[in-house]
């Protein structure tokens, strides 16, 4: 007999005494990483985040890998394996097999009778099927997890968050210093927030405990260039990027260019604070904000219905037209207003 | 939030005369040799086995990813 399987499904064979082998073949493998998540109605939160926690910790996820047969997400389980050989045979941080493998995704857009991305918490991001390395990443949802917001923003935020966080003190810092005058201190402000994301760009952040390492390295630039999951080669990706940086250029040039030579100086400067504020705000805020505009339900579909309209809605597979609109509104730097 | 991940595998019988399997040939261009005994895995989603599988062999259909159609 020959086939495909999963491992456990051999070891399962093998111990009823079938004479098995498995191998990942020279062309690579697809393959999977199971996760858990949170619908987004569910009426008890916390006790899902009590269940997460729990499975997640590395005692249970070790119990877990080994009824499951599988490489634990969580690297920490490795040393409570029951069979201490367990990580070994599923090739947990054997970043050189996870290479190999193309993980299964979901097919993106609207299928009937398939939980879709706004019917569950994307804990950590309902699309990470396309990530190739996902298996060797670990998220954890209780360091990073903001404590003490309605269910609904709760959420842990992507890889860079963190980073991004680094800023506000710093511009603070820069502003403390500056004393000449609102265009000096704004370019301040702005340089300051611009250099302090550049740094943070040469920073990690430890994906098991969510905490950012200062230590240089440039694994976060050689991870653009070279991991299809971030590169431009990244299927559905490329395109919304250039779609959403048109979209914010057709939105700056025009904003930037009626405050520079159209508003009054007073107005300039009350436009210029409404465009800069919102940087200042963190994108999990905006997203946030803009998911509860165009959500089922939400704002837009609420204004629309009496006039029989209905919300795009909103997709973060990055596909979707409407996931560029939303994209496109989050991240609208309005950076080119000073040209 | 993931609990764990694996690749899907190539299984085979042990112990018969012929060589143990290094590609997915074996299920693909070459099933004949093994006629009634090839598994499947019987969902949709097989199709991405079969497109890795095309993707190292036929480089001429373009295949850059065999999990993202388009």
């Amino acid at each position: 007999m020959v086939g495909t399987t999963w491992q456990v499904g051999a070891n399962i064979a093998a111990a009823d005494g079938a004479k098995v082998a498995t191998l990942l073949p020279t062309e690579g493998a697809t393959g999977w990483s199971d996760t858990w998540m949170i619908g987004s109605k569910t009426k008890n939160p916390n006790c899902a985040y009590k269940w997460l926690d729990y499975i997640a910790s590395p005692k249970a996820n070790a119990a877990v890998a080994r009824y499951f047969g599988e490489s634990p997400a969580n690297p920490k389980a490795c040393e409570l394996t029951k069979d201490k050989a367990h990580c070994e045979t599923y090739h947990s941080g054997d970043e050189a097999y996870a290479k190999q493998i193309w993980y299964w995704n979901h097919p993106g857009g609207r299928l009937p009778g398939r939980p879709q991305g706004r019917q569950v918490h994307g804990l950590l991001g309902v699309d990470e099927g396309l990530d190739r390395n996902q298996g060797l990443r670990w998220r954890s949802s209780r360091s990073s997890r903001p404590r003490g917001l309605p269910g609904r923003f709760r959420r842990a935020p992507a890889e860079g968050q963190q980073g991004l966080g680094a800023a506000p003190p710093l511009a603070k810092a820069a502003a403390g210093r500056a004393h000449h005058g609102p265009r000096r201190w704004l370019v301040l402000v702005y340089i300051a927030a611009l250099a302090a994301l550049l740094i943070t760009a040469f920073w990690t952040v430890d994906t098991f405990t969510g905490k950012v390492s200062t230590a240089w390295t440039t694994d976060n630039l050689v991870t653009v260039v070279t991991d299809p999951s971030t590169s431009a080669s990244r299927c559905g990706r490329s395109g919304s990027r250039f779609a959403v940086t048109v979209i914010d250029l057709i939105l700056a040039l025009p904003m930037a260019f009626f405050i520079a030579k159209v508003a009054s100086a007073r107005w300039q400067k009350l436009l210029v604070v409404a465009v800069l504020m919102p940087l200042w705000a963190s994108y999990l805020v905006k997203a946030y904000a803009w998911r509860n505009v165009l959500a089922d339900g939400g704002l837009l579909e609420w204004l629309g219905a009496p006039l029989g309209l209905q919300s795009p809605g909103y997709s973060e597979n990055g596909r979707d037209p409407d996931a560029v609109l939303y994209l496109a509104a989050v991240y609208d730097p309005a950076d080119l207003r000073r040209v | 939030m993931p609990h764990g991940w694996g690749a899907n595998l190539l299984m085979y019988s042990t112990g018969q005369s012929h060589p143990a399997p290094t590609s997915w040939s074996a299920v693909f261009d070459d099933a004949a040799k093994n006629t009634g005994k090839v598994t499947a895995y019987d969902s949709p989603i097989y199709i991405a086995d079969a497109a890795v599988y095309l993707m190292a062999h036929k480089p001429e259909l373009g295949i850059k990813n065999p999990v993202c159609a388009g």
